[in-house]
């Protein structure tokens, strides 16, 4: 008989392991559900991961999608480890783009260098704020902020489509939902001579760096993963969870709002419905399959932006729905946290007990 | 108590139910059996009704007409079907425990320290009853630390000291000395090894004292304290007794924290720095995930704030597994995979490496083994020779006596008058850790 055993530390090898057998897993499971159905699997996937790799207009691509996922992502990392469970990147990155978009549409008389940090500043806010409504709640009333912040989703999603259908309508838009589109001076300078990257690629990967050092030098990071490691210690030791609770959802919060804005004031250019919202979502994604260190989630936040690339690739080549990147990005999440298991328990073969 | 009513599994021998060797897997089966057991902390869902949780118990064949009234009768109580469990006193609480725990019609009933929230009256009502029940017919295993109320409604006793039973007599043959004599055990002329301080007779400021503070109670089972007096000079060791949960976990966090509501004063002289060491290591002691440096960090983030010296960190952590003989870890291995012993070697160095004026620890060798018991002893009574000032708040008798050079003992919430170690004698000691009154006793005056 198997029996599984609780570790005694957790596993370093299978912290490693996992992720490449959770990706393996999922391809293997695609592999099944494209055979089932008389479909040329080996070709499909080979088209949904290899091909968005093989020209410059599609990296250029993958690493733009991957900028919000990363940023979202490293601010859920700071939640999670404190154990706090914030699904709302998805909320607080609309909050952010919204808010944030409103002020761009009013500088656009404003010099660039002024105007930019503006908007981003406002994005930031937003989303802080956003984030903040689910810690507030948490903290006086002891709200469960996986639901608050799941609700306030919704609720910012349906802000946004009232604002564009309302006060934030183009004038001349023939009623579409969607603002004017942005002026030049408010779109994020490119990093390319050649296509559009925005700047927010580099700010992504410096907020990488950044969180790196933080997490191993910074007080307050420790006193984030304290807080989640055991929360009786963090406050025999003089500390205040709420407090603590208030910081890292308004840090989470106010990256995600970045991320939201600069998607905004970059690639899309203008306030719409359009855009391709659940990135807050699968964030959470990228944050797991990235062990919450920064640099593994820069590795994920790749991994995911090629399936969404894949999943139009396949879906042009093979006529696939796209919603095949759900099912793929959902299988991962699923198989790592099956995986996971692996780190703090051990299966082993049970002997004859001892009478 | 836990082994019969099938909350724990012996690791070794049996249990013998009429005669039979039996296992008890579950409190199911010892319900099954005819064992009931009432808790120290009650377990009735405090938003329903009496009537409910009586549902919960006994599945709906019971009526309350034909089968609750006639037990309420015989216990002379008068609980109301429909009262909400958490409008009901602690008392009143307990007797619906009793009720429905009588209602299996039990041959065994057990009592975990069912006096202990009751008033002086309640609890004298409750003996009565008990003692009445006796004559119907279920025999009764009283769980007490109160010497008067076994010696007086027992018929016979049994003293268990550290997991081992140390005695067995009959009620009648028990005295209260003799009990308390067997509670603290006879090490008391042995342990008399530690030199006297020599106090710092310059300086005869108290660092830490405390006056008349009271708490407020938090939950039913916390025991609030009551007018707490006591004073720590410099390089002395105060003991503070007593069995466990008398108010000391409460003593320890008013020391601790500010945001306990608290009543009277507590004074720390000067800039005196006071460290508190937690009760339970697993639980407050430290992290068990994180590696020493990390548990290190907990108590030095000031010195660290914003931006942690890892050098520093590394250096200080390494400094107390080397001072003070912590094995089996480096700075970088998790607190969980020390040994209890020197895990708590490590915390205790924690704390002195602070150097606080008041050190402040609860159970400091609690599961520990004898070498590290010694070594704990060692370092806490050298690091009050230099000046600084213990409170030792400890339910290990020997201990206290070992190291302490004033005892005092906690009962109920209540601190007894501070002695020097040399007035007291283990009767006293065992007496007063009963008796919230402390009364001197007569016969050893």
């Amino acid at each position: 008989m198997f029996i599984r055993r609780r570790r005694i530390a957790p596993s370093l090898a299978w912290q490693f392991l996992s992720p490449p057998l959770a990706i393996t897993l999922a391809l293997a499971t695609g592999y099944l559900f494209l055979t089932l159905q008389d479909l040329p699997a080996q070709a499909i996937l080979l088209d949904f991961l290899i091909s968005p790799l093989s020209d410059f207009y599609s990296l250029v691509e993958i690493i733009g999608k991957a900028t919000p996922l990363l940023i979202c992502a490293l601010g859920l990392s700071i939640c999670y480890r404190a154990k706090i469970w914030n699904i709302g990147a998805e909320g607080q990155f609309i909050a952010g783009a919204l808010i944030g978009g409103a002020v761009a549409l009013h500088l656009d008389d404003w010099p660039s260098w002024l105007s930019l940090p503006t908007i981003c500043m406002a994005g930031i806010a937003a989303g802080s704020s956003w984030a903040g409504i689910s810690a507030w709640l948490k903290v006086s009333f002891k709200a469960n902020e996986v639901l608050t912040t799941i609700m306030l989703n919704y609720i910012s999603l349906h802000l946004l489509a009232w604002s564009l259908s309302g006060p934030l309508k183009d004038p001349e838009g023939f009623n579409f939902p969607e603002s004017a589109l942005f002026a030049d001076s408010v779109i994020l300078p490119s990093i390319l001579a050649e296509g559009y990257l925005s700047i927010g690629a580099l700010i992504a990967l410096l907020l990488t760096v950044l969180l790196f050092i933080l997490n191993r030098y910074s007080i307050l990071l420790f006193r984030f993963q304290l807080l989640g490691e055991d929360e009786s210690s963090a406050r025999f030791s003089g500390l205040s969870p709420k407090r603590l609770t208030l910081q890292a959802m308004a840090i989470s919060g106010g990256l995600a709002g970045l991320a939201g804005i600069m998607e905004i004031a970059g690639p899309v250019g203008q306030l719409t419905m359009n855009v391709n919202f659940g990135f807050g979502y699968a964030a959470i994604i990228v944050a797991f399959l990235g062990r919450l260190k920064p640099m593994g989630m820069l590795f994920a936040s790749l991994l995911m932006s090629i399936t969404y690339l894949g999943a139009e690739n396949v879906q042009i080549g093979f006529g696939i729905p796209r919603a095949t990147t759900s099912i793929f990005q959902g299988a991962l999440l699923l198989y790592l946290l099956a995986t996971d298991f692996f780190i703090n328990f051990e299966i082993r073969i049970a002997r004859a007990q001892p009478e | 108590m836990r082994n019969i009513f099938g909350l724990e599994q012996p690791d070794s021998g049996h249990l013998r139910w009429l005669g039979e060797t039996t296992v008890i897997p579950s409190p199911r089966a010892a319900r099954d059996k005819g064992i009931a057991m009432v808790f120290q902390e009650f377990s009735l869902v405090e938003e329903m009704t009496v009537i409910e949780n009586l549902y919960l118990y006994l599945g709906p064949t019971f009526d309350w007409e034909h089968d609750v009234l006639p037990v309420q009768k015989m216990l002379d109580t008068k609980i109301k079907p429909y009262s909400l469990v958490n409008e009901l006193s602690a008392g009143e609480k307990q007797q619906v425990e009793i009720l429905r725990s009588i209602l299996i019609s039990p041959s065994l009933l057990i009592l975990d320290e069912p006096t202990s929230i009751l008033t002086m009256e309640e609890a004298r009502h409750l003996m009565q009853t008990l003692r009445a029940l006796t004559q119907n017919g279920i025999t009764i295993l009283l769980i007490t630390h109160k010497l008067e109320e076994a010696i007086r409604y027992s018929d016979q006793i049994t003293v268990l000291r550290r997991g081992k039973v140390v005695s067995n007599m009959m009620a009648s043959d028990a005295t209260k000395e003799k009990l308390a004599e067997l509670i603290i055990g006879s090490k008391l002329l042995r342990s008399v090894k530690r030199k006297k301080n020599k106090l710092r007779e310059t300086k005869n400021d108290y660092l830490l004292s405390c006056k008349r503070v009271s708490t407020k109670q938090g939950s039913m089972t916390n025991t609030h304290l009551k007018e707490v007096t006591f004073s720590l000079r410099p390089g002395e060791i105060l003991g503070v007794g007593g069995m466990a949960g008398q108010g000391q976990g409460e003593l320890n966090s008013v020391l601790s924290s500010k945001d306990i509501i608290k009543f009277g004063e507590i004074e720390l002289f000067g800039n005196a720095q006071i460290f508190v060491m937690p009760e339970e290591r697993d639980r407050l002691g430290c992290t068990p995930n994180f590696t020493l440096s990390q548990n290190l960090l907990i108590t030095k983030q000031e010195e660290h704030s914003p931006w942690i010296n890892f050098k520093s960190l590394d250096q200080d952590c390494r400094n107390i597994l080397r001072d003070f003989d912590v094995r089996g870890g480096k700075t970088d291995s998790q607190a969980k995979a020390l040994s209890g012993g020197n895990l708590q070697k490590f915390l205790v160095g924690r704390a002195l490496s602070a150097n606080p004026d008041v050190l402040v620890c609860n159970n400091p060798t609690w599961g520990v083994d004898l070498n590290a018991r010694e070594s704990i002893h060692q370092m806490l009574s050298e690091y009050a020779n230099n000046g600084a000032s213990i409170l030792l708040i400890s339910q290990d008798v020997d201990e206290i006596l070992y190291l302490a050079d004033k005892v005092t003992v906690m009962c109920q919430g209540y601190l007894s008058p501070t002695l020097d170690r040399s007035e007291i004698t283990e009767v006293l000691l065992g007496s007063w850790m009963s008796d919230p009154q402390f009364k001197a006793l007569n016969s050893c005056s």
